[in-house]
């Protein structure tokens, strides 16, 4: 084999030659740099040689060959420039028919160059993989040998590599013998296994550094950047599918050096790409993968799309309906995946209806939408859909999931505040921008400022700091609390920068305020942080530190806000993420399709923060309205979006689902009628009320007169009882205590002299007395829970604590994390929908639902509800010969339809969406 | 084309290799048998026991004994069939083209000599020639010889190992494969005792000042105790060995029974005069970091980095009591630590330890067992805090050596300091500052009453504890003079 390279390499130079002579006037060959200085016996740089194609760049640096004047000066090994002694030379690179001259000089070859712990023993323990949290690198390290994680902390490292455990680990008399050494050799037993070898230029460096005595210096100086080249992202296109990488550290001392053989290469998916010790990147298969580079706690990350010849692909130029047709379509041509066909109007009318309002449509919209001929009628569903109440509510929902909105944190109607707040912005369809500075800046009382609820809810800095960031930013910066992150750049500092941003904001008795003072103080050198955003830290107390900071974080320039809320919306129609999770953007963790990714936020901050703009231009796209039913060359596509993604709808559709199909939930514009009839019967009941009013506080002032006044002690007592009642949440409050804290509140008021009250005073007896009606309670309550769509699951403020829908995965609002969720199918959930009480109940219903719709017309309505479809006439008479089965059967006909409606419940094509 | 040209070339290379191992085979007819201990152990040790062995068992494969060593893996495959080496898994798994299969896995091969001793040995029969197949293959390897110490040290080798002489006129050192003597007031070397284990972790004078008890070895691999004839000075005779380095020894009072502790959790006591094992125990889940004898010769105990310090009948090696005074969680003393030095007393049956905590505790080991109980009164327990007497130390690091004298505890510290403390009233009597470096080892001499550490940099500091004078620094290091006053 290597007998054939070297023949294959002899011919390749011989024709190189030949062009040459040909042609003496070629483009110099692209080799970066162009000039090499090097200063020490051990440095050396990598060269990187890229030719062009018009498919774009690609990778010569192990097929140039090279040639070095003077031997003496340097060498070259896998195009790396390696010094051999003091002088200049030249090195000429050679490839395809092209050269480039690259002038060396070495300086200070005979002078000692001792190993850097900071700089390079640090960081070959990282890339060794030493110093991961797994192994070494924690408190609790394996062994009872613990290193800092990815040495972002180099005493840790000094103290346990020469002075604990006896000075065991390092053995600077005899280098090799250091169990340090030998253990990852694996020369004596090692439970991490062969982590080592002598071959490594990691072996290299930490022997030396031993041999010049395990020295420690810890200079004041820090790593303040890493370069790599190639700078940009790469597409290996077969058969070239290699890519060199060499990779520069900056220093603040103003020094710069080639760390390519000491940096950390990880892959997003070793499937895609590889990548070895020396920075060579092979394409695997076809795909997309980001290669991380770490040196100490700086990352960098390179995205490489790896192309493969499909057999039998030709593209086919499907249709386009606007700009993210243009860039997925670019991007399944480029990885030579073919989308699917457009989905059938029945099809696209139950995904869109589920994923802007959370639930299907009445058999009446379906009819309607179906026999509708005009061809742009998609385009107007959508934009009705997007007007509606109950895509208001549903999306209100989701947020309200992350903002962790329970009436258990937000008491006494804060919870109903808050989400009825959010609600309106999406109803009013408010600036994405603007929505999150009035939550980010809010301040006042919770009752009266719903958006002040998002700090009540999240009580702590540090939680404040993560679920920020977490939500609006996508980005997980919980690890940095601790230590530097390991997969980004967010530092320890960035942290509690962020933290300082959220240091001053106290909370009184439901009351969100400023508090004038509080710092966020970095733990390790207890540095008082500057507010992220501010640039100055000398803020006057009484500022708001949020201000600075939403003001970057909406900045136009933001590079996380508005890419994160449009993956968001894509997420939420597509069923994945561009960049997925959707809250863990990161560079190691590339969007599937940058440039779809960047369009849809610059639409976005374009159209001044629409979402509905960016919800309409997704749902008008060929993209979203492809059929999930594959093709050949697109059944592997699991990230592209080549086709729908076939899911399991939520908890809340589900349960909103079964009850349309079985007609238990009418559509939600029925209620509007009823909150009417409802609104007369309170009016007419409090002017019955009202007349009465008189005589009964007449009655109470008489009461209160004649009984003897309370003691200081007993007023105190009376207080103390009427707080600790009202600090129950209202839904958690037994009735026997709600009466208790009525009566109490009215002794209260009642024990002010009458002309003492106050307006308020007044209005709150008057409450009282109205409430002290079990009829008038009872209808107010009624109103509430219709106006509140407490009866939909995917409408209501808060989710209804239930079984069913926690089976299904409901979120308890307890992180802000989306992952919250779960998507994974369960045992139990086909237990539920088999034979548990939510479906059995809804199924029954559905019996007297039906009652006036004759067998034919139930199972066209079933259908229509449950699928959006009319049934096949294959369906129809299946179904009808089962409700109308002659044969002796112990089932009645309202068992039978039961059944139907049971049938159609469980059937994949209801349960999931498509 | 390329395939067959490669299959080609390697089957020749295979046939030039079978005919030279032939030859070679012909070559030496005399030879004798392949020694399992001598040949065959060391290269499983070193190339198999890693991920073969009683940590780690990849393909349900052991091989750190004889016996396991003969035992198939999970795969059921013959491992070793005595005679039959090219049927034997073993040897077709070291000689193996194929890199997945190939051993050790994804390390180098087995040199061709190392491969053709594994035949041989296999084809002679697969023997075993030492005295328990059931023992750690590591146990099997005897005592090591050392090579002679670098002439001239070119670095600094911290000093883990440090004993006056009796009279306190002389130091010895530990350093690299030796121990040094050096003058205490001069710093000149006096004897250098070589061929020793490569580190030295305790240096313990017998009574009678003729010979010299020394512990160490090779971190993670090797464990010695052994005596060095100080008339001759060389090593007189190897008492011990231990799988992982021996960290500390002690004579008991009359100096007829030794006690050692080693880096594999093993405590063992022997008798001085006969250097027999009188007993061996394991209860120690970490290092042993430290041994003492009780003065009356009633207990010995062991300081661990396990936090506990064990008390043991001197006699039999029974556990009397564990004490737990280092990993109080409850009470006003709190803190986890390990436990780096423990030191009965001379004069009274008290011990002293002390660690990564921040005070030396002094406890009885009776009135320790009393308090230990039962698991019963576990909360109780550590909620009072007992009889234990606390000497906070003011270090900010670790404790790493004490010794206990003339009504006096000397504690070092890797602060670089020493701390003199009076018993009766834990009074601090004379703080020392050493230098900046950890100090890992003291002794003091009652005759001259000097106090002595050694430092990580090899730096040796002596004060006289009566006055607190400095009488002599030095660095220790054969070849680098250095001394300074």
């Amino acid at each position: 084999m290597r007998f054939c390279h070297f023949i294959w390499g002899i011919v390749t130079l011989t024709l190189c030659q030949g062009m040459l002579e040909a042609a003496p006037v070629a483009k110099p060959l692209n080799v970066s740099p162009r000039e090499i200085k090097l200063d020490s016996q051990r440095s050396y740089r990598q060269l990187v040689v890229t030719g062009e194609s018009p498919q774009g760049p690609y990778d010569l640096t192990r097929n140039a060959t090279y040639r070095v004047d003077n031997p003496k000066v340097a060498t070259v090994k896998d195009g790396r420039i390696i010094p051999t002694g003091d002088g200049a030379t030249i090195v000429e690179v050679s490839a395809e028919g092209k050269t480039a001259k690259i002038p060396v000089t070495v300086a200070n070859f005979k002078k000692p160059d001792p190993v850097r712990f900071k700089f390079e023993t640090l960081a070959t323990l990282t890339k060794q993989g030493c110093a991961t949290g797994s192994c070494h690198g924690s408190p609790h390290g394996k062994g009872g040998f613990s290193l800092s994680l990815f040495g972002y902390d180099p005493n840790i490292d000094r103290i346990s590599l020469t002075r604990d455990g006896f000075n065991r680990r390092v053995n600077v008399m005899d280098p090799a013998e250091s169990l340090m050494l030998k253990k990852p050799l694996l020369e004596i037993p090692h439970v991490g296994g062969k982590r080592l070898r002598k071959t490594d230029a990691s072996y290299k460096i930490l022997k030396q550094w031993i041999y010049d005595g395990a020295s420690v210096d810890l200079p004041k100086v820090e790593c303040t950047k890493i370069v790599l080249t190639p700078g940009e992202n790469r597409v290996l296109q077969e058969p070239r599918i290699k890519q060199q990488l060499s990779v520069l550290a900056y220093y603040s001392d103003g020094s710069v050096r080639d760390i390519t053989a000491i940096a950390t290469y990880d892959t997003s998916s070793a499937n895609v790409v590889a990548v070895d010790m020396d920075g060579l990147v092979t394409g695997r298969s076809r795909g997309q993968a980001a290669i991380s580079v770490r040196y100490l706690d700086k990352l960098q990350s390179l995205h490489f799309t790896v192309v493969e010849n499909v057999p039998g692909f030709v593209w086919k130029s499907p249709a386009e309906n606007n700009a993210v047709d243009t860039l997925v379509n670019a991007k399944l041509k480029q990885l030579q995946y073919l989308p699917s066909e457009t989905c059938r109007d029945e099809e696209f009318l139950r995904r869109v209806s589920l994923d802007l309002t959370g639930m299907l449509p009445s058999p009446e919209n379906t009819r309607q939408f179906l026999q509708d001929r005009s061809p742009n009628k998609r385009a107007r569903l959508v934009d009705y859909l997007l007007e509606t109440e109950e895509y208001a509510r549903f999306q209100a929902m989701k947020l309200g999931d992350l903002m962790r909105i329970t009436p258990g944190r937000l008491r006494d109607g804060r919870a109903e505040g808050f989400a009825n707040w959010i609600v309106d912005s999406f109803r009013k369809n408010r600036p994405y921008d603007a929505f999150v500075r009035d939550i980010l800046t809010a301040t006042g009382d919770t009752t009266e400022t719903p958006a002040a609820n998002y700090f009540l809810a999240i009580p702590s800095m540090e939680e404040r700091t993560e679920m920020t960031s977490q939500i609006f930013m996508g980005t997980r910066v919980e690890c940095a609390k601790c230590h530097n992150h390991p997969f980004e750049n967010w530092t320890q500092r960035d942290y509690y920068s962020i933290a300082a941003v959220f240091a001053r904001i106290g909370e009184n008795r439901g009351e969100i305020k400023l508090a004038g003072q509080g710092e966020s103080l970095l733990p390790t050198t207890k540095e008082v942080m500057a507010p992220w955003g501010a640039k100055d830290i000398r803020q006057p107390v009484t500022a708001d530190r949020r201000i600075g900071f939403s003001q970057w974080l909406t900045n136009p320039a933001n590079p996380y806000f508005a890419r994160v809320a449009v993956n968001r919306m894509w997420a939420a129609l597509m069923g994945r993420g561009i960049v997925e999770p959707v809250d863990d953007f990161r560079s190691s963790n590339p969007p599937s399709n940058d440039p779809l990714l960047n369009m849809l936020a610059n639409e976005f901050v374009k159209s001044g923060y629409d979402r509905k703009r960016i919800l309409r231009l997704i749902c008008n796209s060929q993209t979203y309205q492809r059929s999930s039913k594959t093709n050949r060359f697109n059944q592997t596509d699991d990230s592209l979006f080549s086709h729908a993604r076939v899911r399991l709808l939520t908890a809340e559709q589900i349960q909103d689902a079964i009850g349309v199909a079985t007609r238990v939930l009418g559509p939600p514009s029925t209620l509007n009628p009823e909150l009417e009839r409802i609104q007369k019967e309170i009016d007419a009941r409090i002017a019955s009320r009202d007349a009465n009013y008189a005589g009964w506080l007449a009655e109470k002032e008489k009461a209160i007169s004649s009984a003897k006044p309370k003691s200081q002690e007993e007023r105190t007592k009376l207080t103390e009882r009427i707080t600790e009642l009202s600090n129950i949440p209202t839904v958690q409050r037994s009735p026997k205590d709600a009466a208790e804290l009525h009566d109490l509140l009215e002794q209260e008021v009642l024990s002010i002299p009458a002309g003492k009250r106050t307006e308020r005073h007044r209005k709150t007896l008057y409450n009282l007395y109205l409430n002290g009606d079990a009829d008038y309670v009872s209808l107010v309550k009624k109103q509430d829970g219709l106006a509140n769509r407490m009866q939909y699951a995917t409408q209501r403020p808060y989710p209804e604590e239930s079984r069913f829908t926690s089976t299904f995965g409901q979120p308890a609002r307890q992180t802000a994390c989306t992952c919250e969720r779960q998507n994974a199918p369960t045992l139990l959930q086909a237990l539920e929908l088999l034979n548990g009480g939510t479906v059995s109940k809804m199924t029954q219903d559905a019996v007297s639902r039906y009652a006036t719709f004759d067998d034919k017309r139930m199972v066209e309505e079933l259908y229509l509800s449950g699928f959006c479809r009319f049934p096949t006439s294959q369906e129809s008479s299946a179904a009808l010969s089962y409700l109308q089965s002659a044969e002796a059967s112990v089932k009645g006909s309202s068992e039978r339809r039961i059944d139907l409606a049971w049938s159609i419940i469980n059937s994949p094509e209801f349960l999931f969406q498509h | 084309m390329t395939e067959n040209f490669a299959v080609r070339v390697r089957s020749a290379m295979m046939v030039v290799t079978i005919v030279t191992l032939w030859c070679a085979t012909l070559a030496s007819p005399a030879r004798s048998e392949v020694s399992f201990v001598r040949e065959i152990a060391p290269i499983l040790l070193k190339r198999c026991v890693g991920c073969h062995g009683d940590k780690a068992n990849l393909g349900g494969y052991r091989a750190h004994t004889f016996q396991y060593l003969m035992k198939n893996g999970a795969s059921g495959a013959a491992i070793i069939k005595p005679a039959k080496p090219e049927e034997s898994e073993l040897y077709q798994r070291i000689i193996s083209k194929v890199e997945s299969l190939r051993m050790p896995k994804s390390d180098d091969a087995l040199s061709a000599v190392q491969v053709s001793l594994v035949r041989r040995w296999i084809a002679e029969g697969a023997k075993f020639d030492g005295k328990d197949p059931a023992a750690s293959l590591k146990s099997l390897m005897g005592p090591r010889e050392h090579p002679l110490a670098p002439t001239v040290y070119r670095v600094a080798t911290p000093i883990m190992a440090l004993a006056f002489a009796p009279g306190g006129e002389e130091v010895a050192i530990g350093g690299y494969n030796e121990v040094t003597l050096w003058n205490c007031r001069t710093g000149a070397l006096r004897r250098r005792f070589q061929r020793l284990p490569q580190r030295i972790q305790a240096i313990a004078y017998s009574k009678d000042g003729k010979s010299m008890l020394v512990a160490g070895g090779v971190p993670g691999e090797y464990g010695e105790l052994s005596r060095i004839d100080l008339s001759t000075g060389n090593r007189a005779g190897v008492l011990d060995t231990f799988p992982d380095i021996a960290l500390s020894a002690a004579f008991n009072t009359e100096g007829d029974r030794i006690v050692a502790g080693a880096a594999d959790g093993s405590v063992r006591v022997y008798d001085a005069r006969t250097g027999e094992t009188r007993w061996a125990s394991r209860v120690h889940s970490d290092w042993v970091t430290s041994v003492s004898f009780s003065a009356d010769g009633q207990f010995v105990a062991s300081a661990s980095r396990d936090m506990t310090v064990k008390v043991y009948e001197a006699a039999t090696g029974a556990l009397y009591t564990t004490y737990n005074g280092h990993s109080r969680q409850i009470g006003k003393y709190q803190g986890q630590a390990p436990v780096y030095a423990v030191q009965f007393a001379s004069d009274s049956p008290l011990a002293y330890s002390a660690g990564g905590g921040k005070w030396v505790q002094i406890w009885d080991p009776t009135q320790a067992k009393a308090e230990s109980g039962d698991a019963g009164d576990m909360e109780e327990r550590f909620a009072k805090e007992g009889k234990t007497r606390y000497i906070p130390t003011g270090f900010t690091r670790e404790t790493f050596a004490l010794t206990v004298r003339d009504g006096q505890v000397f504690a070092a510290s890797a602060d670089g300091v020493v701390k003199q403390f009076d018993v009766a009233s834990l009074a601090e009597i004379r703080s020392y500052k050493a230098g900046s470096e950890w100090l890992y080892s003291i002794d003091y001499d009652p005759v001259s009453k000097r106090v002595a550490v050694g430092s990580y940099d090899g730096v040796v500091y002596i004060w006289n504890s009566v006055t607190g004078a400095p009488l002599a620094t030095f660095r220790a290091e054969p070849g680098r003079s250095t001394v300074s006053k």
